[in-house]
C-alpha cells in the first residue's frame, strides 16, 4: 500500500463514531490511504458497494466491525460474498473487533480460510 | 444283639430284629403294660447312649417330644385303628442338635403276646428345613418385589402363553386374578409408547435381542407412570428364543426425580451461559471504551494543531461518559442480583403501574400514547418490587421509544391468571422487530436493533434476568410494522 505508487482508498464500517474519528486521523498521520469512506452499519457500507454509481469509487480495503446494529459484521460478510463477483475490482475485507470471545475468533477464522 | 432279639415274638419279630440291626430307629410301646423298647438305632439317631435316657413312655411323650407336636403325636399313633399305618412329622430334642424334625411312621399290631404298636423315625430335618427356607425365601421374594415395585413375568415363545408375578397386577392396579394376553398388558403404554414396547418385544422374539427401556404407562386407575421394561430371551439348542422373561418395574418417583433435575441442570445451564456472555459483554464494552481512550490519548499527544486537540479531548470526554455509563448498567445488574435478597411481597398492579407512570409522564405525553390495562384476572402478585417496577418501566420505555411514526401509541397491559401462575401480557403497536433475524440476540446485553439514538441494549436484558430470577420466562412475538407483543410468566 504505497500512496506514491497508487491511489488507495480504505472504508471503515463501524457505528463507533470515536473509533472511526481516531482511524481517519491516524491512518491520515501515517499516511496510509488517500481517501477514507465511512459507514455507520453493514447495510450502509453493502448499499453503497452495489449502487453502479460508485462503480469509480470503489475502496480497495474494507474494515469491518462485528458488533453493529441493522447489519453485523457476520451478516456484512455473507452479504459481501453474495455481491463480490459483481464488483469491477477486488476488495480485501477486514474484521475488527476487541471480543475476546472464543466463538467469535472461530467463527472469523472460519470464514477467512 | 441277642438280648435285643429276645424280647421279639411272633412273626413280625424276625423283620424287626433284621431292621434293629442296620440301624434304623425303631421304637414298640406295649399298649397293656405300658412297657418301652427302643432299638439302637433310636438312640443314635437322637445322639443319645443307652444310659443317657431311661428308655420309658414319659420320657419319650414328656422329654424328647416337643410339647407343641404332642397332640399330632397322639392323634396319628395311640389313638390309630389296627393295622393302618400312620405318619406324622414331630420334634424330637436329640442330645446335642437341639430339636430335630422326624417322620414317624406307626403302625398297631396285635399279637398272641399283647397289642404293640410300632415306631419308624426317620430324621427328616434337612428336607424341613430346606421347605421351611423355600417358603421363607418366597416371602422374601415377594417381598423384595413389593418393596422395588418390580415384577417378573415369562413368555413361552411357542405358545405366548404368559406367567406374571403377583407385582406386577400391583403396577397395574389390576385384580390378580384377571387373566391377561401380551396384547392387553401392552395396550396400557401411552399411544407414543405402545409401538417402541411392541417393537421390543419383537425383536426379542424373533431375533433374540435384549432390551431395556423406560416408558410411560396408564394403570387400570387411569394413574400415568413411569415404568421400566427390561426383557432377556432364553434360547434353544437351536438358538432360537424359548423364553422371553424379565421384570417390569415402577419407577415413577425416580424419573421424575431425574427429569427435576435435568430441568434444573438445563436452568442451571442457561444462566452460565447468561453469566459467560455477560462477561464477555462486559469486557468487550469496557474494552472498547478503554481501547479508544488510549488511542485518542496517544493522538492528542501526536497532534500538534490546537484545534484538532480540542475535537480529540472532546472525544475523550465522551469515552469518558460510556465508561461512566458503563459502570452504571454493572452497577445496576450487581443490584439487581442484591435486590433478590430483600424478598417478595403481595403487590398491587395498578399500584407499580401508576408510579411508573408517573416516572415516565413526559415521555407519555410527548408520544401521545394510550395505555390501556386491565388487572381484573390477576390484581396482585407476590413479586419484589423494584423488579416488577423496573420490568414495567422497561417495557413501557421500549413501546414508547419503538413507537411507529405514522400512527398514535396504543399500549395494551393485562394480567391473568392460569392455575396457581400469573402472566402479564404486554401489547404495542409500534415498529416491530423481525424475530427471524434478531429474535436469539434481543434479549442480550447492548444489542441495539434500531439506528434510535437513545438505544442502549440494556433494557431487555435487565428485564430478562429479573423475571429468570424469580423463575419465571418472558417470550415475545413482533411483525415489523405491526407491532410487539411480550408474554411474561411472573409467578
Amino acid at each position: 500500500m504505497n500512496s506514491e505508487l497508487q491511489f488507495v482508498t480504505a472504508a471503515i464500517v463501524d457505528d463507533d463514531k470515536i473509533f472511526t474519528y481516531g482511524f481517519r486521523k491516524l491512518t491520515g498521520i501515517k499516511g496510509l490511504f488517500d481517501e477514507i469512506l465511512d459507514f455507520c452499519n453493514g447495510k450502509e457500507a453493502i448499499d453503497y458497494l452495489k449502487d453502479p454509481q460508485n462503480s469509480t469509487r470503489l475502496p480497495d480495503v474494507l474494515f469491518v466491525d462485528i458488533n453493529m446494529p441493522i447489519m453485523d459484521g457476520w451478516e456484512f460478510n455473507d452479504a459481501f460474498e453474495e455481491i463480490k463477483s459483481l464488483l469491477p475490482k477486488p476488495i480485501a475485507v477486514y474484521n475488527i473487533s476487541s471480543s475476546i470471545d472464543i466463538e467469535d475468533i472461530n467463527r472469523a477464522k472460519k470464514i477467512r480460510s | 444283639m441277642s438280648s435285643e432279639v429276645q424280647q421279639f415274638s411272633g412273626e413280625n419279630a424276625a423283620h424287626i430284629a433284621h431292621f434293629a440291626d442296620t440301624g434304623v430307629s425303631i421304637w414298640r410301646y406295649n399298649i397293656d403294660t405300658r412297657e418301652v423298647w427302643w432299638s439302637t438305632g433310636f438312640y443314635q439317631a437322637l445322639g443319645y447312649q443307652k444310659n443317657d435316657i431311661e428308655c420309658s413312655y414319659s420320657v419319650f411323650f414328656d422329654y424328647l417330644l416337643y410339647y407343641e407336636d404332642r397332640q399330632t403325636f397322639l392323634k396319628t399313633t395311640l389313638l390309630t385303628s389296627n393295622s393302618v399305618e400312620n405318619s406324622a412329622h414331630i420334634r424330637l430334642l436329640t442330645k446335642h442338635k437341639g430339636y430335630q424334625w422326624f417322620q414317624n411312621t406307626t403302625k398297631q399290631y396285635i399279637t398272641e403276646t399283647g397289642r404293640f404298636i410300632y415306631g419308624i423315625l426317620i430324621n427328616i430335618s434337612e428336607a424341613k428345613t430346606a421347605e421351611l427356607k423355600a417358603v421363607e425365601n418366597e416371602t422374601k421374594f415377594a417381598e423384595i418385589g413389593r418393596i422395588a415395585k418390580m415384577g417378573y413375568w415369562q413368555i413361552d415363545c411357542r405358545t405366548m402363553e404368559l406367567e406374571l408375578s403377583r407385582e406386577i397386577y400391583d403396577i397395574y392396579e389390576l385384580n390378580p386374578s384377571l387373566p391377561l394376553s401380551v396384547d392387553e398388558l401392552l395396550s396400557y403404554f401411552l399411544p407414543q409408547h405402545e409401538p417402541v414396547i411392541k417393537k421390543a418385544i419383537d425383536d426379542a422374539l424373533q431375533h433374540c435381542i435384549p432390551y431395556d427401556i423406560e416408558l410411560q404407562f396408564k394403570t387400570a386407575k387411569e394413574n400415568i407412570i413411569w415404568v421400566k421394561c427390561k426383557g432377556i430371551p432364553v434360547i434353544d439348542e437351536y438358538g432360537r428364543s424359548k423364553y422371553l422373561r424379565g421384570i417390569f418395574q415402577n419407577i415413577d418417583s425416580i424419573k421424575k426425580r431425574g427429569i427435576t433435575m435435568q430441568s434444573s441442570i438445563n436452568l442451571l445451564d442457561d444462566q452460565n451461559k447468561r453469566l459467560q456472555n455477560f462477561a464477555y459483554i462486559v469486557s468487550h464494552n469496557l474494552r472498547s471504551h478503554a481501547g479508544n481512550l488510549k488511542f485518542m490519548v496517544d493522538l492528542f499527544e501526536e497532534t500538534p494543531a490546537e484545534h484538532e486537540r480540542a475535537e480529540i479531548f472532546s472525544h475523550i470526554k465522551t469515552i469518558s461518559q460510556s465508561l461512566s455509563a458503563t459502570m452504571s448498567h454493572l452497577d445496576e445488574i450487581v443490584k439487581m442480583q442484591a435486590e433478590i435478597s430483600n424478598g417478595t411481597k403481595l403487590l398491587e398492579f395498578a399500584d407499580i403501574f401508576t408510579n411508573v407512570v408517573s416516572a415516565l409522564q413526559a415521555d407519555i405525553k410527548m408520544s401521545g400514547a394510550h395505555i390501556n390495562t386491565n388487572f381484573n384476572n390477576a390484581p396482585t402478585v407476590n413479586y419484589i418490587p423494584a423488579y416488577l417496577e423496573s420490568i414495567l418501566q422497561n417495557l413501557l420505555t421500549n413501546a414508547i421509544k419503538y413507537r411507529h411514526p405514522d400512527r398514535t401509541p396504543v399500549i395494551n397491559i393485562t394480567t391473568y391468571k392460569a392455575g396457581s401462575e400469573v402472566f402479564m401480557a404486554f401489547e404495542d403497536n409500534g415498529v416491530g422487530i423481525d424475530l427471524e433475524r434478531y429474535g436469539n440476540q434481543l434479549f442480550g446485553m447492548y444489542k441495539t436493533f434500531h439506528t434510535n439514538p437513545d438505544a442502549k441494549g440494556i433494557g431487555l436484558f435487565m428485564t430478562r434476568n429479573q423475571v429468570e430470577a424469580l423463575g419465571g420466562y418472558i417470550t415475545v412475538e413482533s411483525a415489523v410494522n405491526v407491532g410487539t407483543k411480550f408474554t411474561i410468566k411472573l409467578v
